[in-house]
């Protein structure tokens, strides 16, 4: 499959990872990512997300691996010179200015002199540190840090981008930035694979995430997919329970504040909802407010990471038992 | 070729940001300085041979005698030898240049750093021996500005360019390289500078050992022999010899010959073992040896002659009175190994460099980050 024409711009399959032979820090990941999208990996702490880029990036060897990265095998070596990617945690020698910086890595991705030259100019202009350009990195703050960091993993133009914890130190006026570049990449039609513990900003600018668990995909698609199951439309209105209750489908009461009652309807369609302020008008009760409601990232995260049969959080690390599959929790 | 291009210009800003780097350059431009200095001062009033010429140091008139023959250019191309790169290169310089260095690899595999070459498009094997290549700049770099600064100095001062000192490069980064390559072994086991720093320093003090241990057989070993072979000799005339006491004479001596050739096998075993076990070492004082076997031809060396008197310990009066002379000793030991070929000095230790940054290869290669 080729690179550029391949459906999608990372294709895994049993990706498995075990660590000395006895930590199974990834047990068969299976995740696509498109061309031209923002994708959101999630996870708690130990989950396998740092392992599974660090694979993709030749970091960490697999134990198994199948699929591809930009249409070639996962660890070819020579597809990561249209990679670029910012570790968790770089660390880029303190003696360089960012200029340098910027020029010794694209050097590496095997981008020309004159080019990075021009770039290493253009990239710091565009993450706000021109000014810095030329003082060492030992006198930038995290957020500086973060800032040349994702410069240099944009110095190679890469067709995929892969940013590892990006707003990590960064301040709040430094993360609408780099949500802005992000953004702005996609509009390039670059693939953005971001790694982060920041769902609201994930949920900003990804169009699909998924969600890792104890080195299982636990679930992963669009955001509206993944929690279309939970939208529906709050009601509430004064006084009790309607005995008409049973009249509608996927309708049921719960009790409000105030000695309220919220009716809760399930599902997205609007026209459902028509004929029950139709009952509620005819009956004379007081409507309050009606509004649609959608289960938020955050929300959807912990639902992932809830054992439906304890109601427990799963412990973080890569647990030695097996957690239930995606398809073993809907069945449940 | 943009990639490795681009680690040793990385290596060379890193060495150029350490200050130790450029510490050991102005170390070097002072004992340069004494090559500046160094003179012969002829004194034609002295009464002895070993008077009439002194070391001279600028206008200080030192009491250290010249031996009668010695040029300036001789003398120059030996203080080279012994001050810049006997005591300062290979050991002062080296030292420094094994502190600024030790880190380099463990650095280069430090979390977040090593992630971000790994990433890119260039095999683990080259990133890891152009790093460790980088680590030889430090040494390179010293070395070449030390010996074009002396080939001027001596050039300038006695006429002779002498582009031999130029061979000090290869054979002080071959020096160097030895035992950077534990260190950088050392360096990716443990990630820890300190560790590799001092392990090395205890593997280069094991290679001093065997090359005194070596030294020190070698001398006695050789006494030995030269002893047996005088006896043998002395053996030899008193069997055509007509004198009456003769036949008395050869059998006290066949007992002496016996307990000298048991004696030498004796020496020749302990120092074969030595020599043996040297050979799977790297050779560090020998390869700087070969420097000054190449620069000064043994005939320039000056003769001073046996020394009768002089007391070396494992010269006994026996062998004193058999023949046995201390500089025939010493020039014997010399030529043993001035006998031990290039290819030997320096095939058996990059064999050995070979072996050690191998392994290092496979560990890093091999390793998850």
């Amino acid at each position: 499959m080729d690179g550029s024409n391949g459906q999608f711009a990372i294709d895994l399959h049993h990706v498995e990872k075990i660590y000395k032979g006895k930590v199974h820090a990834l047990r068969g990941i299976e995740m696509r990512v498109h061309h031209g999208e923002i994708f959101g990996l999630l996870g708690p702490n130990g989950a396998g997300k740092t392992t599974l880029v660090k694979i993709m990036m030749t970091v960490v060897r697999p134990t198994k691996a199948r699929g591809t990265v930009l249409g070639q095998p996962v660890g070819h070596k020579p597809t990561l010179a249209r990679v670029g990617y910012l570790p968790e945690h770089h660390r880029f020698p303190q003696y360089l200015t960012g200029r340098q910086v910027l020029e010794f890595y694209a050097a590496l991705a095997k981008v020309d002199r004159k080019t990075r030259r021009k770039r290493s100019l253009s990239l710091l202009d565009l993450v706000g540190m021109k000014e810095w350009g030329n003082k060492k990195i030992a006198t930038y703050s995290k957020g500086m840090m973060q800032r040349v960091g994702l410069a240099q993993a944009l110095m190679n133009d890469p067709d995929l981008i892969v940013l590892d914890e990006p707003t990590d130190g960064v301040d709040p006026v430094g993360r609408r930035d780099i949500r802005d570049v992000l953004v702005k990449l996609k509009a390039k039609g670059k693939t953005v694979f971001l790694n982060s513990h920041l769902l609201s900003e994930l949920e900003m600018v990804c169009d699909r995430v998924a969600i890792l668990v104890q080195g299982n995909v636990a679930t992963q698609g669009t955001i509206e997919d993944l929690t279309a199951e939970s939208q529906r439309y709050e009601i509430e209105i004064d006084g009790g329970t309607p005995t008409w209750l049973n009249e509608f489908a996927d309708l049921r009461a719960e009790s409000g504040s105030s000695g309220r009652t919220v009716l809760i309807l399930r599902g997205s369609d609007p026209s459902k909802v028509q004929p029950i302020i139709d009952r509620l008008r005819s009956t004379n009760q007081t409507i309050h407010s009606i509004k649609p409601v959608r289960e938020s990232l955050e929300d959807l995260f912990m639902r992932a990471v809830t054992n439906p049969e304890t109601g427990e959080v799963f412990a973080p690390g890569a647990a030695v038992t097996r957690r239930p599959t995606a398809k073993a929790r809907q069945r449940s | 070729m943009t990639q490795t291009l681009a680690l040793f210009v990385d290596a060379y800003r890193q060495l150029n940001a350490r200050k130790m780097f450029w510490v050991t350059m102005l170390l070097s431009a002072v004992v340069l300085s004494v090559l500046f200095a160094v003179s012969i001062s002829e004194n034609p009033d002295a009464t002895s041979l070993f008077d009439s010429r002194h070391l001279k140091l600028m206008f200080w008139d030192t009491p250290f005698p010249v031996p009668p023959g010695m040029e300036l250019e001789t003398l120059l191309k030996g203080t080279f030898l012994t001050i810049g790169l006997g005591l300062w290169l290979t050991w002062a310089a080296a030292i420094l240049a094994l502190i600024s260095t030790a880190s380099i690899i463990p650095d280069f595999l430090s979390a977040g750093s090593i992630d971000l070459i790994l990433s890119k498009p260039i095999g683990r094997l080259r990133a890891y021996l152009t790093k460790y290549a980088g680590g030889l700049l430090f040494v390179a770099i010293q070395v070449t500005v030390f010996s074009a600064a002396a080939f001027l100095i001596i050039g300038f001062r006695t006429g002779a360019w002498e582009f031999g000192l130029f061979i000090a490069v290869p054979l002080v980064v071959a020096f160097f390289s030895y035992l950077f390559s534990v260190c950088a072994l050392v360096g990716t086991v443990t990630r820890s500078a300190i560790t590799s720093l001092l392990v090395t320093m205890l593997f280069w003090l094991l290679l001093f050992a065997a090359n005194f241990s070596d030294e020190a057989l070698a001398m006695p070993r050789v006494a030995n022999e030269i002893y047996v072979q005088k006896l043998e000799e002395k053996a030899d005339e008193l069997r055509t010899s007509e004198a009456q006491d003769a036949s008395i004479r050869l059998v006290v001596l066949e007992s002496q010959l016996q307990e000298a050739i048991a004696s030498r096998d004796l020496w020749r075993r302990w120092h074969g073992l030595i020599v043996g076990m040297k050979t799977s070492l790297p050779k560090t004082s020998e390869t700087i040896g070969l420097m000054e076997r190449w620069l000064i031809e043994i005939v320039d060396l000056p003769d001073t002659g046996d020394e009768p008197n002089a007391q070396i310990p494992f010269i006994t009066p026996k062998m004193r009175a058999a023949g046995v002379r201390s500089n025939t000793v010493a020039r014997r030991v010399q030529e043993i190994y001035r006998d031990r070929s290039a290819l030997w000095v320096l095939g058996t230790s990059f064999i050995f460099e070979g072996i050690v940054l191998g392994l290092a290869c496979i560990i890093f290669v091999r390793r998850d980050y």
